[in-house]
């Protein structure tokens, strides 16, 4: 419970809760909200020896939305286009995610052609996230040209979205039993043509990126991840895969067709922020695989279930769990039979792998912080909800 | 389909779950005495914590924490109910440090007391907001046999399992499929 009444308190709370230890030569310094490696609006209370690390405190909540209350003021499909704002990066497994629970719900079944969409819409969704991941992470360890090679590539991404779901970023394209609308006639050919292309720049990204010295330097024994620290505080995705566990909600709990393609799950044992570096741009390949798979077997019919706009699901409760970029994603919904939820509960990935940096943190140097946090995959909108 | 473990944890109710319908496959309903020693038995099992989350029932607050292994399907849910007036059940953050936020969430949003917690304040809300947004008014609060599936009430005793067989396939069947496919349109 509260242990002191903030309205007796002047200044920043926040600040005053966190009291410096009893070190000599320490320094209380706040990064953030406004702090470029920041990714948004977090906030890190660090206790500083000289260069290092006592102790560190995320201070978050600056862009809190209160989804879950809103979905209780929505009808089922009203709250849809909630999704796309909740991690704007990788949008479509929030979609997903949501869609799910509720087709859980009520028992409904997806066409097979929506199906299929699904998992190449969210594919693409997924490289266009570890992109900008890529080239924000080098861009906090100060290397600029990075981010623009990546962009150019989620330009093809982005492109290819916007003819499929009229949008470039916040996508409510998944609805109630399906997708939204069919995709375009050249859409099979332009995913054809990406995977191309983007494999081509992989090796470049290898030599221009991961083959440098300086980012090794950044990157090679720096928050190191145990997994049984991994497994208590709920990490998962990339963050769990580059401490060597092989876990991905795609092949633990096939959703969707996930089960009829072939995907290798990239993992590295170091657990380090170079591990989860590696991971993630293996990712990219995997991602290219599946959607190669996909579209070369799009299957044709009918791209959504027949659903009223409102219904009435039975009483009872449903979770769907979905892979998403930055690891697994859940909505739980519960339903006591009226036209809108009786309770939507949130899991984001991000919400626990940021309550990891304390932990990863404490005893490295300030510099070192920036390059742990960046190896998180932070999308602040997603922690605050 | 149940886990063996489960046995070592001194659940009042332990309920298989239809995976395909709840993505979950088992129910495991706890007290507030008996939440810690069940998590210790999770964690010895090497189980991932996913969420700790709360609802608000006519019955009193229902914690849900939600637990899973890196493979296969094997979501559990281990559920408790505090009661509003003292709405009180220790942390586990001690066993699972991960729960540390989700712990603190749920006091943002329903201003549950987390016994033993290290920290527990506001952690999304501004430090002075006043009360706690998902706490639903007396009227609007449903029952767990408003919000639970059929089987698992039966299994608890909470509902009848004579009764409502003859009607649930007449309402279920059509529901899924018809009803709301060809359309309750309002």
């Amino acid at each position: 419970m509260q242990t002191f009444d903030p309205s007796t308190m002047r200044g920043d709370i926040s600040s005053i809760r966190f009291e410096p230890g009893s070190t000599q030569d320490k320094m209380i310094l706040n990064m953030g909200p406004q702090h470029p490696s920041a990714h948004g609006v977090l906030r890190i209370m660090l206790e500083l020896d000289g260069e290092y690390i006592i102790r560190a405190e995320p201070v978050i909540g600056y862009i809190h939305r209160m989804h879950e209350w809103i979905a209780e003021q929505k009808t089922y499909l009203q709250f849809m286009p909630n999704m796309g704002r909740v991690d704007y990066l990788h949008a479509m497994a929030w979609n997903w995610a949501y869609a799910g629970a509720v087709e859980r719900l009520v028992g409904i079944q997806v066409p097979e052609r929506a199906e299929y969409i699904r998992v190449v819409v969210t594919e693409l969704n997924r490289i266009s996230s570890h992109l900008v991941w890529w080239g924000a992470y080098l861009l906090d360890l100060g290397a600029f040209t990075p981010v623009m090679y990546a962009f150019d590539d989620r330009e093809q991404i982005l492109d290819i979205l916007q003819a499929v779901t009229g949008s470039r970023l916040t996508y409510s394209y998944f609805t109630i039993g399906g997708v939204y609308e069919d995709v375009p006639a050249d859409f099979s050919k332009r995913c054809t043509e990406f995977v191309k292309r983007l494999r081509s720049r992989l090796p470049m990204y290898r030599d221009l990126v991961t083959d440098n010295m300086i980012l090794r330097g950044r990157c090679e024994g720096i928050g190191e991840l145990s997994v049984d620290v991994a497994r208590r505080y709920g990490a998962t995705g990339p963050v769990l895969r580059g401490s060597g566990v092989d876990s991905d909600t795609r092949k633990s709990e096939p959703y969707g067709v996930y089960n009829r393609f072939e995907f290798r799950i990239p993992t590295y044992t170091e657990g380090d922020a170079m591990a989860r570096y590696r991971v993630r741009l293996d990712e990219l390949e995997t991602s290219c695989d599946i959607i190669e798979q996909a579209v070369s077997s799009l299957p044709e019919g009918p791209v959504s279930a027949k659903v009223a706009r409102v219904f009435k699901p039975p009483k009872g409760e449903a979770s769907m769990a979905v892979e998403g970029a930055r690891g697994k994603i859940i909505v739980h919904v519960r339903s006591d039979g009226g036209p809108k939820p009786y309770r939507v509960k949130l899991r984001a990935p991000g919400f626990s792998n940021m309550s990891l940096f304390a932990e990863l943190a404490r005893g490295t140097m300030l510099s070192d912080a920036v390059s742990i946090l960046g190896s998180l995959d932070l999308v602040i909108p997603e922690i605050d909800r | 389909m149940i886990p063996e473990c489960l046995a070592a944890m001194g659940a009042t109710h332990v309920v298989a779950m239809n995976y395909a319908a709840t993505g979950v496959v088992a129910s495991v309903s706890l007290t507030p005495e008996t939440i810690l020693n069940a998590v210790e038995v999770l964690d010895k099992e090497g189980y991932l914590l996913e969420d700790v989350s709360a609802s608000d029932l006519k019955e009193g607050f229902e914690i849900a924490y939600h637990f899973s292994l890196f493979e296969g399907k094997s979501r559990l849910v281990l559920r408790l109910i505090v009661s509003h007036d003292a709405p009180t059940v220790p942390s586990i953050s001690r066993v699972y440090p991960g729960a540390d936020w989700h712990e603190r969430e749920c006091f943002d949003f329903f201003g549950i007391d987390f016994t033993g917690h290290p920290n527990l304040h506001y952690l999304l809300l501004p430090e002075d907001f006043e009360g706690h947004p998902l706490v639903k008014a007396e009227k609007a609060r449903k029952g767990l046999v408003d919000v639970m599936p059929q089987t698992w009430l039966v299994a608890v005793g909470l509902a009848n399992p004579e009764v409502p067989k003859p009607e649930a396939p007449k309402a279920e069947k059509p529901e899924p499929q018809n009803a709301i496919v060809a359309g309750v349109k309002e």
